[in-house]
């Protein structure tokens, strides 16, 4: 059998070992259900952080959003696979808690690396310039748009991952991306002399 | 713009989003105890449904057990009715039709009225008299 095969046949057994694990989550099986969320516990809390912008707030969501999907998990087609089904569960949520109330303020971030190595008074005030500039304009995208360029370009996540993950197509996933990076490249003009 | 150039403005936009954005704090979060919450959780709602489903069960029997006793009971009338009708009419209704048109005989006239007799009643009827 050669590797490709020997994937192909990996994969089958994994998604029929998950359906059979998610038909005893159906059942009422909690130890099932403990392992469904070992298994989603980190991508769901990446996704939730970067819906909120914050630890305990992503904490909370992520567990709000295994709640929900237990409770809905009978409508669920096994047969289908968990973690985009899931996911939307965690950005939905998400994204109606944004709106419905104040949730913490995003965390300082940790001081990136390349702040480290600034040559001179004069670079060090042109990048925080540009570094504002970035906030800014990060600030200033919709908050679908930066959610979008967050999990495209920092979390690596496909243009297919992200639709499914938003429940949008993947024209609308490339259009937000373009758009996010093009008001972020602006703000990186000064780099270009501009 | 050159392609080393586009490459540093990428490679810049990547650093400065990660900056600003951030990776997600994994090493700040207790994942056990994240796990364990989310179980205890689970319990508490699964109690919840549990009862629910009790109910639910209840008020599901209630639902079907009510039309079928009210079909079983309709069903039930119409027998006894059916019943008494053929009892009242079949049989006394055609010796008495026979006896009009004059097809019976007397005695089978007066079996239908009064019944077969028997030895007891014979005995009455001849002391009687």
């Amino acid at each position: 059998m050669d590797s490709s095969a020997a994937q192909a046949s990996d994969s089958e057994r994994t998604v029929a070992e998950e359906s059979a694990l998610l038909a005893r989550v159906q059942r009422g099986d909690v130890a099932a259900f403990d392992l469904v969320v070992r298994r989603y516990l980190r991508r769901a809390f990446a996704i939730a952080y970067r819906v909120l912008g914050h630890r305990e707030d992503a904490e909370d969501l992520v567990q709000d959003a295994f709640l929900t999907a237990l409770e809905r998990i009978a409508s669920f087609d096994v047969s289908r696979p968990f973690g985009p089904w899931f996911f939307r569960i965690v950005v939905n949520r998400g994204l109606n808690a944004r709106k419905s109330r104040a949730i913490r303020r995003t965390e300082a971030m940790p001081a990136d690396t390349l702040e480290a190595a600034e040559p001179s008074p004069a670079g060090m005030y042109e990048r925080t310039e540009i570094r504002d500039r970035f906030q800014a304009a990060l600030e200033g995208l919709s908050q679908r748009q930066r959610l979008i360029v967050e999990l495209a370009d920092i979390d690596g996540m496909s243009g297919v991952e992200i639709a499914a993950l938003l429940g949008v197509s993947q024209g609308t996933v490339r259009w937000h991306l373009h758009m996010a990076r093009h008001a972020l490249r602006k703000a990186l003009a000064p780099l270009r002399g501009e | 713009m050159s392609d080393e150039f586009h490459g540093e403005l990428e490679a810049e936009l990547h650093a400065q989003l990660t900056r600003a954005a951030g990776k997600p704090p994994y090493d700040a979060v207790d994942w056990d105890a994240l796990a364990r919450r989310i179980h205890v959780a689970a319990l508490g709602r699964r109690v919840i449904a549990a009862r629910r489903r009790w109910w639910e069960h209840a008020a599901l029997w209630t639902r079907a057990a009510i039309p079928l006793a009210v079909a079983a009971g309709i069903a039930a009338l119409a027998l006894i009715a059916l019943e008494r009708t053929t009892t009242d009419s079949a049989a006394p209704g055609g010796t008495l039709i026979e006896a009009v048109t004059g097809a019976a005989s007397d005695q089978d006239v007066a079996v239908s009225i009064v019944g077969q007799p028997t030895t007891e009643t014979f005995a009455a009827e001849v002391l009687a008299q």
